[in-house]
């Protein structure tokens, strides 16, 4: 608590230096892993409470927190320290998790509401009532929206950070899962209607609707390579999207019920987390060969963007 | 490692079911060998609509006979119907996987399951069949009731794979 609250009085301004490892929750256990991102070996483990699920990495600031949807509760921890904070309830249960604006946004499939918490002193400012069980939460680089998908609804909130308002609600395919961004698109994993929506940012428009493997369950994007990759849950494969033709080049073999899904741009590594198998499969990201599986245990998650990145804002 | 602090805001929510996926997943893992060749096995356990000709908890069972992504089928066990999607099937990788279309925690208490089934020739005369499931409590909710709770899906879900595969040995050894 007076780590969070001395970090608030410094200010948001200094962004911090980028962050040397990922994380994996223990899902069936009360931890959080914590790798090193230059040589994937383990650093040690965080204990947390029960059932991790979704993950956020600040940008600002050194924190990370952490979902239980089970518990209705979340964690901030340290994540240059690898301590745990402060436990905080919010009720519910509180899925996706996404720092914006200074605030952590997350995705409440059981009141379907977004709920904005205050890092600094715990507190639940703001519940926004979006669409039915959302799930997936992103930001756009400059923090100015949240966009949350309502898996039960087919659709997207678009949320602004200022006024807390939803400012859209947009239609995509069938049980809208994961989302990443890039510059100038979100992808959105429709995980029932084995497609990937490419949504434009700037007119808040579905652009296209195109076929992905069966039951998409992770997106993530590569700026550098023009890539984005989705995970295909039951067919143990990632679909590789060329975002400048906006056409698939090519599939990836996986493990068993390939989920959570992240990549570290600085390093050139893909990683895909092997629900099923408890292993973390690790891709060049700019081959797109395997270079190694991890054994990360059973009952692994880490829903939300779990290798952390930054992304310029460009305010034209 | 102890916490800095701890605090907790109470707040009021009404817990309600959601079909959702925030609960931690299950996961089932099971095999058995089966003295018959591949072939044989595969002949026995590939059609989709099929299953209450070797699985002891599946009364009848109906669909369109397609075996293809899209098909449905419906299986009727002691305690009711429920509606199945096959969602890939391979006879050349002697393989198919399946997902729950209709929950019916009445029938059956687990929710959202996906279920692969894989024969591996272990030799000419022995085959080894491979059931893996993803699949949640019934209740997803925070507050299950008992009959809907982890252990309760467990069970169930557990003890439907292994009759199923008891079921289909001894339908190819008799």
């Amino acid at each position: 608590m007076l780590l969070l609250t001395f970090a608030l009085l410094c200010g948001f301004s200094s962004i911090v230096a980028s962050n040397p490892y990922f994380y994996i929750n223990q899902q069936q256990g009360e931890s959080v892993s914590v790798f090193k991102r230059t040589d994937l070996t383990l650093k040690t483990t965080i204990p947390t409470l029960k059932g991790p699920a979704g993950i956020a990495i600040s940008s600002h600031n050194p924190w990370l927190a952490i979902t239980y949807p089970e518990l209705g509760m979340i964690s901030f921890i340290d994540n240059e320290k690898l301590i745990p904070l402060e436990h905080i309830s919010v009720g519910g249960s509180p899925f996706g998790a996404v720092f914006a604006s200074k605030l952590l946004f997350i995705s409440d499939w059981s009141s379907n509401t977004v709920k904005i918490i205050h890092p600094g002193t715990g507190r639940m400012i703001k519940k926004i009532t979006v669409g039915k069980s959302p799930a997936g939460i992103a930001t756009n680089a400059c923090e100015s929206q949240v966009w949350v998908l309502n898996r039960e609804d087919n659709s997207i909130s678009v949320l602004d950070t200022h006024y807390f308002k939803v400012i859209k609600s947009i239609a995509v395919g069938k049980a809208p899962f994961a989302l990443a961004m890039d510059d100038k698109f979100a992808y959105i994993a429709n995980s029932q209607g084995n497609t990937l929506s490419i949504v434009d940012l700037a007119d808040l428009t579905e652009i296209k609707r195109i076929s992905v493997g069966r039951m998409p369950y992770g997106v993530a994007v590569d700026r550098e390579h023009h890539k984005v990759y989705v995970s295909n849950q039951l067919e143990n494969t990632v679909s590789v999207l060329d975002s400048r033709t906006q056409k698939i080049i090519r599939t990836l073999k996986t493990g068993a019920y390939p989920e959570n899904i992240a990549v570290d741009e600085e390093n050139q590594h893909l990683f895909v987390l092997n629900w099923f198998d408890g292993s973390l499969s690790v891709f060049n990201s700019q081959t797109d060969k395997e270079i190694n599986r991890i054994n990360v245990g059973d009952g692994s998650r880490a829903f939300g963007q779990f290798a952390g990145k930054s992304i310029a804002c460009s305010t034209e | 490692m102890k916490l800095s602090t701890l605090f907790i805001i109470p707040f009021l929510v009404i817990s309600m079911a959601a079909n959702a996926h925030g609960p931690t997943p299950k996961k089932a893992d099971k095999s058995i060998i089966i003295n018959a060749s591949i072939n044989k096995v595969w002949a026995v356990i590939k059609n989709f609509d099929d299953i209450s000709n070797w699985h002891p908890d599946v009364i009848s069972s109906v669909g369109d006979g397609k075996n293809e992504s899209g098909s449905e089928r419906r299986i009727t066990m002691e305690s009711g119907v429920l509606e199945e999607g096959l969602d890939y099937f391979s006879d050349a990788d002697h393989e198919y996987n399946y997902r729950l279309k209709t929950e019916n925690t009445d029938v059956f208490p687990v929710s959202s399951y996906t279920t692969g089934i894989q024969l591996i020739a272990e030799d000419d005369n022995n085959t080894k069949v491979k059931w893996k499931s993803r699949y949640y409590r019934g209740d997803t909710g925070n507050t299950p009731p008992k009959r809907l709770n982890d252990e309760a899906a467990v069970k169930a879900m557990n003890s439907f794979i292994e009759n199923g595969l008891q079921g289909l040995k001894e339908t190819l050894e008799k």
